[in-house]
C-alpha cells in the first residue's frame, strides 16, 4: 500500500453562493506521507482539508480514502481526526476526558478509554495533566493536548489546520519537531495546512501550492522553491526575484529572453515539453541567495548579466540579510546575503548597487499562468 | 483609597433609595400587613400575628390555587426551555429559508398585549378540547416564557465557537452525541436561568390565566377572585407568599446565567 495513493481527490468542487472556493482540484496522497497544503488566506487550502474530514461536502468530485468512495461516509464515521487552529478543546471536559472524548464515542469503556487517554498524554509529556481543567494549561500544553486526543484512535491519517498559528515563534519550533517526531514514527498521513513556509518546509514531504482554488504545484520543499511552475508560486515562496520578458533566441542548452533590464540567459528547463515560439512572453526566476551584490563601481565577470538600482528595504532574520533593490527599470530584485558580508560591503536604504548572477541559475518557468 | 463623598453622590444615592422604595412601598405593605392582627389594613398596627397566613393556607380553594400554580409553573418552565432551546440551537447552528420570521414569531409574544394574548388565546383554544385545563394555561404560558427561554440559551450559544460541535463530529460524535455531550453541558447554566424564570413568568401571570384556565384557578386568578368578592386579610398572605417565590424563582435564574459567564 505504502506506493499507492492513500487519499484521493478527483475534480474536487466547492462552490458557496457568490463564491467558488475549490475549483475542480486533482491530488492523490500517499499512505504515510506528510503533505503540506499552503496558499494565502481564501485560497481554498482549509476548506479542501474540511471536505477530506467530511465537514464540507463537495459540490463535484470524488474523495476516496483507502479506496473507499467518502460521498456517503459521514464526517463521525470517517476517523479523520483534525487539529484545529483554535484548538477546539471542550472546556468543561478535564484534560483526560478531552483526550479520551473520541475513544469513548467508539464504545470503548471509560476505564480502558482512561487509560489510553493517559498514555497519550504521557508521550506527549503531559504526565499528571489528566485531572486538570483546559484552562488550567499553557498554550503549548493546549497545543499537545489536542494533538493526543486527534492520535488517541491510532488513525491512519491525520488532518492539521494552522495547528501551531497560534504559539509563539519559540513554541512553535518546539512543536514542530514534536510533529516530526511523531510522523516518524507512528508512520501515518499527515494532511497540514499552513501559511507558514518555514513549518512547511520543515515538516512536510510535498507541498501543494494552492491559489484561487486551483493546484498551482504540487512537489517536494526544495523542487517548489528552486523549480517554481508559474509566477504565482515564484512569488508565493517568496525569495525569488522575477523577470518577465519575451523569447529571443533559443538554441540546443539556452534560451534568451529580452526583458526590460536587457537580454537574460537561462538553460532550457528539462522539465518543459515545448520551448515556446520565438517572440512569446516567456519569464525567469532567480532564487535571492543566487545573486550577488557589489559596489556600482566594481565589474561583473564577463558573460553575466549585470543590473543597478537602488536599495529600497531590508529586512534582517539571525545571520540573513534580505536587501530589497529597485532596479533602474523598476522591477524589485531580492537578493539574500549572509550577515557578515556587510563587513566588506555595507548597504543602506538609497545606497547604489550592481547586482549579478550565473545565468545557469537563472530558472526558466514552464508556464505564466 | 476612599475618596469623601461629594454632595452629588448623596444626592443620587438619597434619590436612588426613594426610587427603589416607591417601587418596592406597595410590596412593602402586602408583607407588612400581611403579618398584622387586624382584620383590616389599618394604622396603627395591631401586633405581629401569623393568623391570616394560616387562614390562607387553611382554605381549600387557595391550597388548590396553589397547586395548579405549582404544575402550570412546571410545566411551564419545562416545556419552554425545551422549546427555546430548540429554537436557540435552530438560530444558532442552521441558515433556512424563513429563519428570521421563525425567530420573530418566538420573540414576539411578550410584546403583544396580555389582554390581547389572553383573548385570542381564548378563542383559539376554546375551539379545541384541552380548554378551561391546565393543558391550556400550559400552553398559552409556554407561548409567552419560551421567547424568554430562547433568548437566555441563545446568548450562552454565541460563546461556543463553531469549532466545538464540529470537533466531536470530527472525533466520532454522531449529531446527537454531539449536542447531548458538548452543546447541553454548555448550555447547562443557561439551561437552568431559563427553566426558572420561565417559572416564575408563569408563577405572576394572571390575565391569560384567568381568560383559559377555566374553573381551573392559578394563584394570581385566585387572588382576583377573592379581591372582587371582598377584602379579605387572607389576600395579603397570598401576596407575601406569591412575592417569596416569584423572587425565588428569578434571583435563582440570575444567579445562574451569571455563572454561565463565568465558566466560558
Amino acid at each position: 500500500m505504502t506506493s499507492e495513493s492513500y487519499v484521493s481527490l478527483h475534480d474536487i468542487d466547492m462552490r458557496y453562493p457568490g463564491h467558488h472556493a475549490v475549483k475542480g482540484i486533482n491530488l492523490d496522497i500517499k499512505a504515510g506521507e506528510f503533505v503540506a497544503l499552503m496558499g494565502p488566506s481564501g485560497c481554498g487550502k482549509s476548506t479542501t482539508l474540511r471536505m477530506i474530514a467530511g465537514l464540507e461536502t463537495p459540490t463535484g468530485g470524488k474523495i476516496t480514502i483507502g479506496g473507499r468512495d467518502m460521498a456517503e461516509v459521514s464526517a463521525a464515521e470517517r476517523d479523520t481526526p483534525m487539529v484545529w487552529q483554535s484548538l477546539a478543546l471542550f472546556p468543561f471536559l478535564s484534560v483526560e476526558d478531552n483526550v479520551a472524548f473520541p475513544l469513548r464515542m467508539k464504545g470503548v469503556p471509560p476505564k480502558s478509554a482512561r487509560v489510553r487517554a493517559n498514555e497519550w498524554l504521557e508521550r506527549l509529556n503531559l504526565n499528571g495533566m489528566g485531572k486538570r481543567a483546559v484552562a488550567q494549561l499553557s498554550g503549548g500544553q493546549r497545543q499537545r493536548v489536542a494533538i493526543a486526543r486527534a492520535l488517541v484512535t491510532q488513525p491512519s491519517i491525520i488532518l492539521l489546520d494552522e495547528p501551531l498559528s497560534a504559539l509563539d515563534a519559540h513554541l512553535r519550533v518546539h512543536l514542530q519537531t514534536e510533529l516530526a517526531r511523531l510522523h516518524r514514527e507512528l508512520k501515518i498521513t499527515f494532511i497540514y495546512v499552513t501559511h507558514s513556509q518555514s513549518e512547511a518546509f520543515a515538516l512536510a514531504d510535498r507541498i501543494v501550492v494552492m491559489s484561487d482554488g486551483v493546484i498551482e504545484q504540487a512537489g517536494p520543499p526544495r523542487e517548489v522553491y528552486r523549480a517554481p511552475q508559474t509566477p504565482f508560486v515564484a512569488e508565493f515562496m517568496g525569495m525569488n526575484t522575477l523577470l518577465r520578458g519575451s523569447l529571443r533566441e533559443k538554441d540546443a542548452t539556452d534560451v534568451v529572453i529580452q526583458t526590460p533590464e536587457g537580454p537574460m540567459r537561462a538553460p532550457i528547463n528539462g522539465a518543459m515539453q515545448t520551448l515556446p515560439d520565438l517572440g512569446s512572453d516567456a519569464g525567469l526566476v532567480i532564487g535571492a541567495d543566487r545573486i550577488s551584490m557589489m559596489p556600482e563601481t566594481a565589474a561583473s565577470p564577463a558573460d553575466q548579466p549585470r543590473v543597478l538600482g537602488e536599495v529600497v528595504g531590508m529586512d534582517f532574520v539571525g545571520s540573513t540579510q534580505t536587501i530589497f533593490i529597485a532596479s533602474d527599470a523598476g522591477i524589485e530584485f531580492r537578493v539574500q546575503r549572509l550577515e557578515h558580508a556587510a563587513e566588506t560591503f555595507p548597504v543602506h536604504l538609497g545606497s547604489r548597487v550592481a547586482m549579478t548572477w550565473t545565468p545557469k541559475h537563472a530558472w526558466l518557468l514552464p508556464r505564466l499562468s | 483609597m476612599k475618596s469623601p463623598l461629594s454632595l452629588s453622590s448623596v444626592m443620587s444615592f438619597i434619590y436612588l433609595a426613594c426610587l427603589a422604595l416607591f417601587i418596592a412601598a406597595p410590596m412593602l405593605v402586602i408583607v407588612v400587613f400581611s403579618f398584622d392582627a387586624n382584620r383590616f389594613p389599618t394604622l396603627p398596627w395591631g401586633g405581629f400575628s401569623i393568623e391570616w397566613h394560616k387562614a390562607a393556607l387553611n382554605d381549600p380553594m387557595i391550597i388548590a390555587a396553589l397547586r395548579n400554580s405549582a404544575i402550570v409553573g412546571f410545566g411551564t418552565a419545562t416545556l419552554a426551555t425545551i422549546l427555546g432551546f430548540c429554537a436557540a440551537y435552530l438560530d444558532y447552528r442552521y441558515h433556512f429559508f424563513g429563519k428570521r420570521a421563525m425567530m420573530i414569531a418566538v420573540a414576539i409574544p411578550p410584546a403583544v398585549p396580555v389582554a390581547i394574548l389572553g383573548m385570542a388565546m381564548l378563542a383559539f383554544l376554546s375551539r379545541t378540547p384541552i380548554f378551561g385545563s391546565p393543558t391550556a394555561i400550559i400552553v398559552s404560558h409556554t407561548v409567552i416564557a419560551s421567547s424568554f427561554a430562547m433568548a437566555l440559551i441563545r446568548l450562552r450559544l454565541t460563546e461556543l465557537g463553531p469549532d466545538l460541535e464540529q470537533a466531536a463530529w470530527n472525533l466520532g460524535a454522531s449529531r446527537a452525541q454531539a449536542i447531548r455531550l458538548i452543546v447541553l453541558p454548555f448550555c447547562r447554566p443557561s439551561i437552568m436561568a431559563a427553566f426558572f424564570l420561565s417559572a416564575a413568568v408563569s408563577f405572576d401571570e394572571f390575565m391569560v390565566a384567568w381568560f383559559v384556565g377555566g374553573v381551573h384557578e392559578t394563584l394570581p386568578v385566585r387572588i382576583l377572585n377573592m379581591l372582587q368578592g371582598q377584602v379579605n386579610p387572607k389576600i395579603n398572605a397570598i401576596g407575601t407568599v406569591v412575592l417569596a417565590i416569584s423572587l425565588t424563582l428569578v434571583l435563582i435564574a440570575q444567579r445562574l446565567a451569571r455563572t454561565g459567564k463565568e465558566t466560558r
